[in-house]
């Protein structure tokens, strides 16, 4: 997916989660810096605001400071990327819109919600990711969607087994993809709509088998990019590209090339920023006759 | 040389089959003896979609066996499997899009894949194709060539015509084939027009007999055209819609850009090959099903953009290669090869194992199948009632009466029972 984005245009992120794995961190079509807000949004505001941004992806919490957002010159977007609710009830979303040009969602908003600018699953960063290594072997479970303690006895007797324990670090879990061939999921929902890391899988060409699908909208193609099998059926699965690793291969790649298509960071956010653009400020689209040019951030 | 093309479907009108039929054209203008092979013999009225087609050679597999090709092709993933039939010094495989996607069934997916398994000279239009087919096989060679505009037919205007009323969409693309997103598009056709004036077209292969109505105006139809009548209905609209989700590098949206179009379409495999979101068209991505809406009213309300965007769209058409050049491409390929002294006949035997374990093994699906057709077909009320019947039959008070109660009423008991229920 490529995007032509006004040349010279400086767009800022604001995020408090680790930033890495979800947004470029530098790019050809713009000069992006990210600002944690893990010192208070006040400061994180100040600091964007010194950068003088056209464009400022604010990446929404439940400590999420409108007042201070406002300082921030520029088109200001927020990013609704999970359900708006915190420990102090739901977001105050209306208010907030107040302090911003527009909203993103993860998924259609619930009915009542204001439109949304766009609707935006949380993207992967795929800078500096390989196409995917065959020769890799192990399963890797997140132990919240996990099959039942039986699957996993005989999983583990099968083939090496890495669990993923809650509380661990994002980017301990991420280390821990890289090194795997198999990435099985057994949850409820939708897979990947709660829980970044069957994308992040997919992106690092495992093969992603889970339970249920991915939301559908997402354009993640049973049987081609992942395969879907119920629990009594997940270990069947396992046993099938273990014994038959061709099969696998194509899935993989495949998956690996969905992400890039679909959600890779860099792509998804130049096309949203040309969106922002011709939502609301058309006239910068249309002036603009030079391409973007690279720039790195520090 | 002698190039064999083994085809499917190659009379009715489809975008794969117009890339083959101008490839092959092209290739027997630079001198080449060219064959397309259908499995069947060919139907004699077929032809008349495309021009090109009555110039070719068209003959029946069974014809071509005594012959040596130096460049056989599969195309359509099913002519794989034919490969073996003939004798070629290059076996390859033209490869257009990754149609394990266009099957929900698994057996098919499995049986495509099968079609990678081998190093054969693969050649293919589409980057993400080509990558593909690099990782999963290689020791394959992979040339890239990519599809022509036909100046022919698609000989554009120098600047985006002028406009006024009514945005005008053309949607393309066949009813019910559901990755082609024909439906999704009328549908959100309907939401447009509650606030969007538009005006709106279908060009298709096939309509289904639907007659769709946006904002209470019929669609007007334009359903198995000739190819060189499509620019003319092109030309009178401003923005294509295509929401495929399935291609490997789709023309349509290309064909629009060179009569000055724009296009609003999905962030489909292959659409990297030319289309740039904000520069030439609109990229709406599946997960966010309003996008093509909203997008059809920005270029509705702004002139400005959708002027931008034609404009931009017709550079890229005017810069695409035409068919010339891009079989040129194709021929040059070949020619290396040859020149290389490259064969790779010796894959002969091992493209029949593959054929042959698949036919044993459709063989042996279709008579599973067959058996099943057979048998008595009992519904989900029948084995309910089945269920029951043994339950009672099982019943301590039924084993008990069976026990204290003499053969012969047994007998006639039994055979009253098969006269009512007969």
């Amino acid at each position: 997916m490529k995007s032509r984005v006004p040349a010279g245009l400086r767009v800022a992120f604001l995020t408090s989660g680790p930033s890495r794995p979800f947004f470029p961190l530098e790019s050809a079509w713009a000069d992006l810096r990210c600002f944690p807000v893990s010192s208070g949004w006040n400061l994180a505001a100040t600091e964007a605001a010194l950068f003088r941004p056209h464009v400022t992806y604010c990446v929404l919490d439940e400590h999420f400071d409108a007042a201070s957002a406002t300082s921030i010159p520029g088109l200001r977007v927020g990013l609704v990327t999970r359900p708006p609710h915190g420990s102090r009830g739901p977001w105050p979303l209306q208010a907030w819109r107040e302090a911003l040009d527009g909203l993103t969602w993860f998924e259609p908003p619930p009915e009542g919600e204001p439109d949304p600018l766009a609707v935006l699953p949380l993207p992967v960063n795929r800078a500096r990711l390989p196409p995917p290594d065959f020769s890799r072997r192990g399963v890797v479970v997140p132990r919240w969607a996990a099959p039942s303690a039986e699957v996993m006895e005989r999983l583990g007797r099968m083939e090496e087994l890495v669990v993923l324990e809650p509380g661990g670090s994002l980017d301990a879990h991420l280390a821990l993809l890289d090194t795997a061939a198999i990435f099985l999921t057994a949850g409820y929902d939708a897979t990947g709509r709660l829980d970044p890391l069957p994308l992040q899988a997919l992106a690092r060409g495992l093969l992603v088998i889970a339970t249920t699908g991915f939301p559908p909208l997402w354009g993640i193609e049973p049987e081609d990019d992942f395969l879907v099998r119920p629990e009594a059926k997940l270990l069947a699965a396992v046993d099938e590209v273990l014994r038959i690793p061709d099969t696998a291969r194509a899935v993989r790649l495949r998956a690996f090339q969905k992400a890039a298509e679909f959600f890779d960071a860099d792509d998804v956010f130049a096309r949203l920023t040309v969106d922002v653009l011709l939502a609301l400020d058309a006239s910068r689209l249309v002036s603009s006759t030079e391409p973007s040019r690279l720039r790195r951030v520090r | 040389m002698k190039i064999g093309f083994l085809v499917g479907d190659i009379v009715h009108i489809s975008g794969g089959s117009n890339v083959i039929i101008e490839h092959a054209a092209g290739l027997r203008a630079l001198g080449h003896e060219v064959t397309l092979i259908p499995p069947t013999p060919p139907e004699p009225a077929g032809g008349s979609w495309h021009p090109k087609l009555k110039g070719l050679s068209i003959r029946h597999l069974d014809d071509c066996r005594r012959e040596r090709f130096d460049f056989l092709f599969a195309t359509w993933w099913l002519t794989w499997f034919d490969l073996h039939q003939l004798e070629a010094t290059v076996y390859g495989y033209f490869n257009q899009s990754y149609e394990s996607r266009f099957h929900p069934e698994r057996h098919y997916k499995l049986q495509n894949r099968a079609t990678y398994s081998l190093p054969l000279f693969f050649v293919t239009e589409a980057h993400w194709l080509e990558r593909f087919i690099a990782h999963l096989q290689p020791d394959a060679r992979v040339a890239y060539v990519p599809n022509g505009l036909s100046s022919e037919y698609f000989a554009g205007p120098r600047t985006p015509s002028a406009r006024k009323g009514p945005l005008r969409v053309i949607v393309e693309g066949p009813w019910g084939v559901p990755f082609k997103g024909v439906k999704e598009a009328f549908e959100l056709l309907q939401v447009a027009a509650e606030r969007t004036p538009l005006e709106v077209g279908w060009l298709t292969s096939y309509a289904g007999g639907q007659k769709p109505v946006i904002g209470q105006r019929p669609v007007r139809i334009w359903e198995r055209i000739g190819i060189h009548e499509v620019a003319e209905v092109l030309r009178q609209h401003d923005v294509m819609l295509k929401l495929s989700s399935v291609e490997g590098m789709y023309g349509p949206p290309l064909e629009m850009f060179s009569q000055g179009g724009t296009a609003i379409t999905t962030p489909v495999s292959g659409c990297d090959e030319y289309v740039v979101h904000g520069q030439n068209a609109l990229l709406a991505p599946t997960s966010d099903p309003l996008a093509a809406v909203r997008y059809l009213h920005q270029l509705s309300e702004h002139d400005d953009v959708l002027t931008m965007l034609r404009t931009n769209a017709l550079a890229t058409a005017r810069q695409w290669p035409d068919w010339r050049t891009a079989t040129g491409q194709f021929a040059a390929a070949l020619e290396a090869s040859a020149r290389s002294g490259y064969t790779n006949a010796h894959l002969r035997p091992a493209l029949a194992s593959v054929s042959a374990m698949r036919t044993h093994w459709l063989d042996d699906v279709w008579r599973f199948e067959a058996e099943q057709r057979s048998a008595p077909h009992l519904g989900e009320g029948e084995w309910l009632l089945m269920k029951r019947y043994r339950e009672l039959k099982a019943s301590n008070t039924v084993q008990s009466l069976k026990r204290f109660s003499p053969p012969a009423v047994r007998e006639v008991l039994r055979e009253y029972a098969m006269k009512v229920l007969e």
